[in-house]
């Protein structure tokens, strides 16, 4: 599970990223850059919290 | 920019901060955990400000390049080997080394100064993040030009802004501080993302073309004077010491009390070259580049970062406001709590807190304040950063240890050689800074210096009589 979010919390932060070099290099254009990096926004905003969430509740789970 | 940590509740119970002992051995952390801190506290919603306002003041590319590296290097340097040592040490927060040196009641009167630059500086982020807010409303956008609010809108939107964000901080910031520390590392590809975006917008291919544009935006945005107010020294000694209340000022002591060893203040690299580098360098290019395209050269944060992230940017605005607004209120309704409390014994944080956020709600309808803020962090480090030249010259010149420290009952609860020796550079400098328009943060380290030595005089001065 905890996995699962991790690669979209990933995948939020390459969308943020990755866009603006591709339009560096002349490969996007900016408003796909844009609609990109808000796509990355929500997919970091929304799994971000559930793996911190989820890795703090690995200790408490241990005991 | 980063708000410090100061005065603990005094109505809290003991817990895992430590804020009434020295932190103990069990809870000692390893470089990693300030490694991630420091880099997400300086991608600050005033890096936004910081980087344009650098074009404004017509500094050369050059200047601003090698002002920063050297110039952060030497806050990194002040981290590790002025703040860090001490702190490994004593193992105290600011609060409570200060208070063993100054008595409680000069540390009261040191934390109402420190919670009125907060508020003022929180009002700063709460505009800024107004400017981000206010574009889907149409909201007529301030210019460097105002100093007083531009329009109803504008008001009407910081207060809807500073209300949220002082509730927020009155009901305890927990929650922000959590969301804070998850939005940090998208923050920060943002920042990069919107200097690689801008950059290609200004379509320089060689170090001279770029050159070129750039000097083609300051005399746009100086109308054609193309005068520098800030040279390599000006960049150096800025990027030095606009933290300077937290490196030579000691307020990091709170932070590094946590390290293992003192070498964890290298970690402060990540902050200083993520968020005061890299961030500041795309923060003024985005104004560069909307300068190019729409020839506008009005650098407020909100739309600025649109052009060239579209709503990633807007929302990073408001968050890096806000995320770094709420901790600032929170500290400065502890600091006002500390101070009504010898009055009122029963007031509580959560009043306080909320008149931190009215009066910073109240700065931030001035955009003043956001254009001033080179200005404004450099009368802060003036202000602040001398306590931490008594607390440097009191460790070393008096040859202080752990364990006597530690157990060292305060010798006055107001002590006057440390109120003198803080006044006396203060004051003029003060006078010079906001009565005579010389340049703040010339004025701290010179003010850090006099401190710690008429401290080490008054003090010897009292044990002879």
């Amino acid at each position: 599970m905890i996995t699962a979010f991790r690669l979209v919390s990933l995948l939020g932060l390459a969308l943020t990223l990755i866009p603006s070099i591709l339009f560096a290099i002349d490969s996007l254009s900016l408003e796909n850059v844009k609609t990109s990096m808000t796509i990355g926004m929500l997919l970091w905003l929304v799994s971000a919290p559930v793996v911190q969430g989820l890795k703090q509740k690995l200790p408490d789970a241990s005991h | 920019m980063e708000a410090t940590a100061i005065a603990p509740p005094k109505n809290r119970p003991a817990s895992d901060e430590y804020e009434r002992e020295p932190v103990p051995q069990r809870a000692l952390k390893g470089p990693g955990k300030f490694w991630g801190m420091y880099a997400g506290e300086h991608a600050a919603g005033t890096e936004f400000m910081i980087g344009p306002l650098f074009l404004l003041a017509g500094v050369s590319l050059q200047n601003i390049f090698f002002g920063l590296l050297f110039g952060n290097l030497m806050a990194v340097l002040s981290w590790r080997y002025v703040c860090a040592p001490i702190a490994i040490k004593a193992r105290f927060t600011l609060y409570q080394h200060l208070e063993k040196i100054a008595g409680k009641w000069l540390v009261l009167v040191y934390n109402l100064a420190n919670g009125l630059l907060f508020c003022f500086l929180a009002g700063a982020m709460i505009t800024v993040s107004a400017t981000a807010v206010g574009i889907p409303f149409d909201m007529p956008m301030p210019t460097t030009s105002d100093l007083f609010p531009n329009s109803a809108l504008f008001v009407i939107i910081v207060i809807a802004v500073g209300l949220v964000i002082a509730l927020v901080a009155s009901l305890g910031y927990d929650t922000v501080a959590k969301f804070a520390n998850i939005a940090s590392p998208w923050m920060v590809l943002v920042f990069l993302a919107c200097g690689i975006v801008a950059f290609k917008q200004l379509g320089a291919g060689s170090w001279e073309e770029l050159n070129s544009i750039w000097s083609e935006s300051i005399l746009f945005a100086q109308e054609g004077e193309n005068q520098s107010t800030m040279g390599f020294w000006s960049v150096f000694i800025f990027a030095w010491f606009c933290n300077a209340a937290m490196h030579v000022g000691m307020a990091d002591l709170s932070v590094f009390r946590f390290a293992r060893k003192a070498s964890s203040g290298w970690a402060t690299t990540a902050g200083m070259y993520v968020g005061h580098y890299m961030a500041w360098v795309a923060a003024a290019f985005m104004l560069a580049a909307q300068i190019k395209l729409n020839q506008d050269a009005n650098p407020v944060p909100g739309p600025m970062a649109s052009n060239v992230a579209g709503l990633a940017g807007i929302v990073c605005v408001i968050v890096a406001g806000w995320t770094t607004a709420n901790p600032t209120i929170y500290r400065a309704g502890l600091a006002f709590q500390a101070m009504v409390q010898t009055v009122f014994p029963n007031v509580s944080r959560f009043w306080t807190t909320f008149a931190a956020g009215l009066i910073a709600t109240a700065a931030g309808a001035f955009p003043a304040f956001a254009w001033q803020l080179l200005g404004f962090v450099g009368l802060y480090g003036t202000i602040l950063a001398p306590m931490g030249g008594v607390i440097f010259f009191d460790w070393y010149f008096r040859k202080r240890d752990a364990t006597t420290f530690q157990s060292l009952v305060p010798e006055s609860s107001f002590n006057l050689a440390v109120l003198l020796a803080w006044l006396i550079p203060v004051a003029p400098s003060f006078y010079l800074i906001v009565y005579r328009g010389y340049t703040a943060v010339n004025f701290v380290l010179p003010c850090w210096l006099i401190t710690g030595l008429l401290y080490q005089a008054f003090s010897k001065q009292t044990k002879t009589a």
